[in-house]
């Protein structure tokens, strides 16, 4: 199977760390819910955190692909016979597809459990429904890596709406920055469906995720040293 | 007005006592809302697990914040502005 990388050469590598940056904001927003879930037995920060879990673990996998792809084109090459050759060739390909399929489902997973954490109305059958959706999208989206994008920046315009109303109620400060980091990072996705256009493209919804990511961390350490303050 | 949570009525103590620095233990039962009983049930398990401690002065009873208290406190802050940013 044909892959195709985004990435123009010079940029290879950059993206990865952009991905592994984000992998760890995230999995810190998840050790803060869990650790404040003990000690509150809220719930709702159980969820938050596993939503925020589950999107690490999207970006992981993603970044364990990546690095397959970009470092280890040797294995394909370097064997000897053709029968052996096209098992490898065709487990590799497996491996990849797995990848990516859990790349894309445990994201679109962990959107759509954010957005449903500040919900009050939640009925199983609607959560079968759209886990369903899911599936069928983190399938078939292999090939049409705009669809999974487009999916995606439909999840988070639902969050940043959501974010952007509990601001309104609230006014609190890290609430409106938290809204910001959504936008930024619903318009990296929307910037990534264009990315097959031209490896620019592609470069600079890497630098709008960067930015999101940033704006997440920096609401983790506002609150840190808030804390502190008191 | 909704019913407190054993986490909200630690907080409401261990804040009643950093406001004041050292309290009397009949301030802070009228301060945090609760009876008698109720009152000497969290001041022994906060006792307990080292977050406030009893001073005497001029046989005077003061209760007074621990430094595990303290931090215990500043973590709650930093969980109320965690949940509040996520509209929780």
């Amino acid at each position: 199977m044909l892959r195709l990388i985004l990435s123009p050469e010079w940029f290879l590598g950059a993206d990865i760390i952009i991905d592994f940056f984000s992998f760890l904001v995230l999995l810190t927003f998840a050790i803060i819910s869990a650790k404040y879930y003990s000690l509150s037995k809220n719930k709702k920060l159980l969820y938050l955190g596993l939503s925020f879990f589950l999107v690490g673990l999207g970006e992981l996998s993603k970044i364990i692909m990546n690095i397959g792809l970009y470092y280890d084109f040797t294995i394909a090459y370097n064997v000897g016979r053709m029968i052996i050759t096209s098992h490898v060739v065709e487990s590799i390909d497996a491996v990849y597809y797995i990848g990516f399929f859990l790349h894309r489902f445990l994201i679109m997973l962990g959107f759509y459990f954010l957005y449903y954490t500040t919900k009050k109305n939640k009925s199983k059958s609607e959560h079968l429904l759209v886990l369903y959706f899911i599936a069928i999208s983190a399938i078939f989206t292999n090939d049409m890596q705009y669809l999974f994008n487009i999916t995606v920046t439909i999840f988070l315009v639902f969050i940043f709406v959501n974010y952007l109303k509990i601001y309104r109620k609230t006014r609190a400060e890290n609430t409106k920055t938290l809204a910001t980091g959504f936008f930024l990072l619903l318009i990296s996705y929307i910037v990534m469906s264009f990315s097959r256009i031209d490896s620019n493209i592609y470069i600079t919804a890497n630098l709008l995720q960067l930015a999101s990511y940033i704006v997440f961390l920096y609401i983790i350490i506002k609150i840190y040293k808030h804390g502190k303050k008191k | 007005m909704a019913k407190r949570s054993k986490i909200d009525i630690i907080i409401d103590i261990l804040n009643c006592i950093n406001e004041k620095g050292k309290i009397k233990p009949t301030h802070l039962m009228y301060k945090s809302n609760l009876s008698h009983i109720q009152m000497k049930g969290y001041l022994s398990k906060l006792t307990e697990k080292g977050m406030i401690e009893e001073y005497s002065d001029k046989d005077k009873k003061l209760i007074g914040l621990t430094k595990r208290g303290a931090s215990f406190l500043n973590e709650i802050s930093r969980m109320k502005e965690f949940q509040e940013t996520f509209g929780l």
